[in-house]
């Protein structure tokens, strides 16, 4: 199996703090890894490094053997980023939103239709796609966008706190449609979260991160085992005790 | 042109486009602000020809001689005017009646005034004129009375002339000479008089700025929004990890931006000539259509296409500048703020040449003006009224380096990721922490 993301000794700061402080990760193709931790843990940060938003102050990170500093332009055709407070275009319907971001990833019309309706199909949002994006509901608006990270099967999908801001049924069904289509399409994904219920229930790896560190990783049940616990919430709060 | 680039200006034109506040304050709102100024003023110069037509009005006779006889009838017999005049024997009952009578002036005509002109000595007619508000119509009325008393006077000094000279030509004598005025213009000598020359170049002069004012102003808001509003919306995360070059993405919002910018003028102008042409109909008539070509002072084909260059160059290079600028802002509202210092430049700017020559102030001010782009923008557009196209041409020059310097810090900003992580502020600018 390759490795879709290695992270070596990342540090990241701004002014003096340090939001990333020594992260070392390594996420396999086809897994689908949860980075958990609470607020301002530095799981953001992280992930737009990788997303290449972001510079890192030092280390290495590198996707598909890809340097995001170096190869930015490379990184960027291999990944699609889900930011946690993102955004669609208020003024374009659904449907040429998704024809919009289809459109930088092929310049044949087949192979845009084709993208699109995958899109079409991953949000559920059917003939509301006809509709401007200002009238969607939170919900809604949180479905289009996961279809348009995942409608282009990238390599590697980066899900800045998929559910966030979604009430139950809305964060279900974000939740099923993420891991079914991963391991239907074989996607890689990189998922945050601080619902460590959420990851228990969709990653096949963890990392508990805190302070801008990896304080503990594995797959969830070997941790919850190992730390004697029912569920990953109480796998952290025993371990960043323990840190 | 490359896909990318097109989907991208595709998308800043139908989001700029299906935005109502865009639409209504760039395209729509030049066009129904200066079409209601317009017809606004139109109906005022209208009411106010019809209101000096139809003059009430109260003479005051002490006199009773044949110079105020004569001038009654003066009024009476003007081939202009509906003249209602009401005789009453006192000015103070005269002045107590003014409302009344709804009259535009008292005409007192004093004891002796007849006397004092048969015996040769000027006599004195007092006007009162009584405004009834502020209005253009009361401005009008005043001075329309005014030349009225100047054209009796005119007529008197005539009938005079003839009395006490009755072998002598009577307009030979009141005026012996007729000026005949040239207008002289690097080199050119027209046969028109230079009042005339002055009043017709000084609104052309006034009309330019003003519309690449607006020009300026509404491209700029226009580019600081586009950025901003990705911000905002939160959709600038996802746009910089596309597959796409970030230079493309500037491009494509510059593009965008441009497109309805353009537009935007375009209404202006229409707009704005409307508002001019209703304004200087009703006041100037002839003056504005008068053709000052036989003085070199003209518009050629050479000097459109120059124009058109020099509008665009500073479109764009204010369209860069606005855009560096809205990088540094976190949502619309500061974007806005952090352009309003270069509002202020162009306006000061732009009224500094409008009323001053640059060229007869000293050699620093000179320099610091000149560094200014609108400066040139403004420059050039005179220039080419005149055909100094080498000017121009400097002018040009001059916005195309201070653009592609612009440009080049736009794109290095847009490189980096100080375009989602730093901030704009009042007081200083600051990195901000994005954890």
């Amino acid at each position: 199996m390759n490795v879709a993301i290695n992270i070596e000794n990342l540090v990241k700061s701004f002014g003096t703090k340090k939001a990333v402080d020594g992260l070392s990760l390594q996420v396999m193709e086809n897994e689908i890894f949860g980075l958990i931790g609470p607020n301002g843990a530095g799981k953001t940060t992280t992930l737009r490094i990788i997303a290449t938003l972001l510079k890192p102050t030092s280390g290495k990170v590198r996707i598909f053997g890809h340097d995001v500093v170096t190869e930015p332009e490379k990184v960027r055709e291999l990944i699609s980023y889900l930011p946690e407070e993102s955004g669609a275009y208020n003024n374009l319907s659904g449907m040429e939103y998704l024809r919009f971001m289809a459109s930088f990833y092929s310049n044949k019309n087949d192979q845009i239709d084709s993208i699109v309706k995958e899109g079409t199909e991953i949000s559920g949002l059917e003939d509301r796609l006809k509709d401007k994006v200002k009238t969607y509901s939170k919900g809604m608006k949180r479905r289009l966008l996961v279809a348009r990270a995942l409608m282009i099967r990238p390599k590697l999908a980066i899900l800045d706190e998929p559910t966030s801001g979604l009430d139950v049924y809305y964060a279900h069904y974000v939740r099923d449609i993420v891991k079914d289509y991963a391991e239907r399409r074989g996607v890689t994904v990189l998922l945050s979260s601080h619902n460590m219920l959420e990851v228990q229930y969709m990653c096949t790896k963890v990392a508990l991160i805190n302070n801008g560190r990896i304080v503990e990783q594995g797959d969830p049940k070997n941790l919850m085992e190992k730390y004697s616990s029912s569920n990953l919430e109480d796998v952290f709060i025993k371990v960043s005790r323990f840190a | 042109m490359p896909k990318p680039l097109l989907n991208l200006i595709l998308k800043e034109v139908k989001e700029l486009m299906r935005d109502p506040k865009i639409l209504v304050g760039t395209v729509l709102m030049p066009l129904i602000m200066f079409g209601v100024l317009g017809s606004v003023f139109s109906a005022s110069i209208s009411s106010t020809e019809e209101a000096v037509k139809n003059l009430s009005l109260i003479v005051v006779d002490e006199d009773g001689g044949i110079v105020s006889s004569s001038f009654k009838s003066f009024l009476q017999s003007n081939p202009r005017f509906e003249v209602k005049t009401h005789y009453i024997p006192s000015f103070d009952e005269a002045v107590g009646s003014l409302p009344k009578l709804n009259a535009s002036a008292i005409f007192l005509l004093p004891k002796g005034l007849s006397d004092n002109i048969t015996k040769g000595i000027p006599g004195q007619v007092k006007m009162y004129v009584a405004f009834s508000s502020l209005s253009i119509v009361e401005q009008s009325k005043a001075s329309m009375l005014q030349s009225m008393l100047e054209a009796y006077n005119k007529a008197l000094s005539l009938q005079i002339i003839s009395s006490e000279l009755p072998s002598s030509n009577p307009l030979f004598v009141s005026n012996p000479i007729a000026g005949k005025y040239y207008t002289y213009f690097k080199g050119n000598v027209a046969d028109i008089p230079p009042q005339l020359v002055a009043s017709t170049v000084s609104t052309q002069m006034m009309m330019m700025p003003i519309v690449i004012m607006i020009m300026l102003m509404t491209t700029m808001t226009m580019a600081a929004t586009a950025v901003a509003i990705e911000k905002e919306a939160k959709t600038l995360e996802t746009l910089l990890t596309l597959p796409v070059n970030r230079l493309t993405i500037l491009v494509g919002k510059l593009s965008g931006s441009l497109f309805v910018a353009l537009l935007g003028t375009v209404a202006y102008m229409i707009g704005f000539n409307y508002y001019m042409n209703s304004l200087l109909g009703g006041f100037t008539g002839d003056q504005q259509t008068l053709d000052l070509s036989s003085l070199g002072i003209t518009i050629t084909p050479t000097g459109y296409v120059l124009l058109g260059i020099v509008f665009f160059v500073s479109i764009v290079a204010t369209l860069a500048l606005a855009v560096s600028f809205s990088v540094f802002s976190e949502d619309v509202r500061s974007a806005q703020n952090s352009i309003s210092y270069i509002y202020i430049i162009i306006i000061v700017t732009l009224l500094l040449s409008m009323f001053i020559d640059v060229n007869t102030l000293s050699l620093p001010a000179q320099i610091a003006l000149y560094a200014i782009p609108f400066t040139h923008t403004v420059n050039a557009s005179r220039e080419i009224l005149i055909g100094n196209y080498y000017s121009v041409l400097f002018n040009i020059l001059y916005l195309v380096v201070f653009t592609l310097v612009v440009l080049y810090i736009a794109a290095k900003l847009f490189t980096t990721e100080k375009v989602f992580t730093a901030k704009f502020t009042l007081k200083r600018r600051s990195t901000r922490k994005e954890l």
